[in-house]
């Protein structure tokens, strides 16, 4: 027993059943999207509801008055798929690129890290590789500054996954034809084993020469940053475990109002700055490495670019604690003697009763700052 | 790919030209039109054809009337304009010399 939905077609009531109405619903509703450009798009959905009606017509008869669904399967096989007529004259084609409001997205497919770049430059309409260029300039001209701009860029921006973003993002009008045509593409891309590789040439369209030496060189130097990069950072590792060494074997003393923080302090200190400077680095000269081999596709970059970022806050955050510890503690050490150690040879009174208190001193050199000058106490 | 498929581009482009030389025959509609077609290579469905006719209206090329049907809803049947009919004949003998083309081509008589 099936339910049975009534329906109006070209001004006459048919009896459908109800997964005859989905089925014919949907195809209706396909060809309203199809026709969308057309511009006797209502015309033509009319004539197409006629078309419907009379072929109902033909199943129906005065004792069976319910349209089945394999009727309505029939029917719109009869009919065939939509196919919007496309217009070969020249008046018609002056109004086809009609512009569309543009939006702004990240899009994985050709980007390495986050797909920033490469929704810039599908949002301008220029090669990728400048885009990245002009970022990498930035962001080493800006003394990374704008790597922030990047990462703030790839968790902000919407990421373009349905084609109607991706058109979105170029300025296109979608239509049904581009969705065949890419569902078409894309098959064909999948269907081959250099799938990759296809991609990846789809996102440097047609280099010139001159654009092929400018992309070698770019990736010399992207090579040469990258090695370089590496060197400073091992440099960079040899100084903090030779710090950390240094804490542990040789207990170092601090001037006076330091002595109190313990060398743990220091020593975490000392690894939030090595930190926060080396993955900053390491970006900077992965990007550089990925850039040069562009061509592969990882899917690690993002975890690990996750990882990195995580790590960089968490350092951050580290610094500022040990720094406002530090601070603290010498402040304390302020009050309760009332003096400040400038360089370990020299005390600057800041409270006159503490500083003669013999107990308190521990110094050879007291003064009292006044007016610009230091007046010696003793 | 079958040899039909080479000629997929082929045949959809040339689906106006023959819309247009069964127009040119006699007022037609829809049904009608379908049914020759669908006996040749040419063969679509009114998903296709509606919007096309539809084109070719705008373009002034053919014109259409209702006409009342004994059974069911009105018809629309199809004429040629006289901006068709030269269309048409521009097609045909465009049409010629492609064929003519396509048979010299290769030929010994080049």
């Amino acid at each position: 027993m099936n339910k049975v939905v009534t329906i109006n077609l070209g001004g006459n009531a048919y009896q459908l059943e109800e997964k005859a109405y989905d089925k014919l619903q949907k195809y209706l509703a396909s060809a309203w999207t199809k026709l969308a450009d057309d511009p006797d798009k209502d015309e033509i959905l009319a004539d197409f509801e006629r078309t419907i009606a009379e072929k109902c017509d033909g199943y129906l008869k005065a004792r069976k008055t319910v349209v089945t669904e394999a009727e309505v399967e029939k029917i719109i096989k009869q009919m065939g798929p939509v196919e919007p007529a496309k217009s070969e004259s020249s008046e018609d084609e002056s109004k086809e690129p009609e512009s569309q409001p543009k939006r702004l997205y990240t899009l994985k497919e050709g980007g390495i890290i986050g797909g920033v770049c490469s929704g810039l430059a599908a949002y301008f309409n220029i090669d990728v590789t400048v885009v990245r260029l002009i970022f990498i300039l930035l962001i080493f001209a800006s003394a990374g500054f704008w790597l922030l701009v990047y990462v703030l860029a790839m968790l902000l921006l919407p990421e373009a996954q349905t084609p109607e973003q991706k058109a979105e993002l170029r300025g296109e009008k979608f239509s049904a034809q581009d969705v065949l045509k890419r569902a078409k593409k894309k098959y064909a891309d999948v269907s081959s084993n250099e799938h990759w590789q296809q991609v990846a040439d789809q996102t440097k369209p047609m280099l010139s020469r001159g654009g092929q030496v400018i992309l070698n060189i770019f990736k010399i130097v992207a090579l040469a940053t990258a090695i370089a990069l590496s060197i400073t950072v091992g440099l960079l590792t040899a100084v903090w475990v030779g710090s950390l060494w240094w804490l542990i074997f040789a207990h170092p003393h601090f001037t006076d109002q330091l002595s109190t923080i313990s060398l743990w302090t220091v020593g975490l200190g000392f690894t939030a700055v090595y930190l926060l400077t080396v993955l900053p680095i390491l970006l900077v000269a992965y990007v550089a490495n990925r850039l040069r081999k562009a061509d592969e596709k990882s899917t690690q970059d993002g975890r690990w670019i996750g990882v990195g970022g995580a790590l960089w806050i968490a350092a951050a955050a580290l610094l500022l604690g040990v720094v406002l510890t530090v601070g603290g503690r010498a402040h304390e050490f302020q009050q309760s003697h009332g003096y400040i150690n400038v360089d370990g040879q020299h005390n600057i009174c800041i409270n006159n009763d503490l500083c003669n208190d013999p107990a308190q001193v521990q110094s050879q050199y007291y003064y009292h700052y006044e007016n610009g000058h230091l007046y010696e106490l003793r | 790919m079958t040899i039909a498929n080479k000629f997929l581009p082929l045949r959809k482009g040339l689906l106006e030209f023959l819309v247009l030389k069964i127009v040119s025959v006699d007022k037609v509609y829809v049904a009608e039109i379908l049914a020759r077609l669908n006996k040749t290579d040419f063969a679509t469905g009114e998903g296709t054809l509606y919007p096309l006719l539809s084109r070719l209206r705008r373009e002034n090329l053919l014109e259409y009337e209702w006409v009342e049907s004994e059974s069911g809803p009105p018809r629309k049947y199809y004429q040629l304009t006289e901006n068709g009919k030269k269309q048409l004949q521009e097609l045909e003998s465009y049409w010629q010399k492609l064929g003519a083309t396509v048979k010299s081509l290769g030929g010994p008589n080049e």
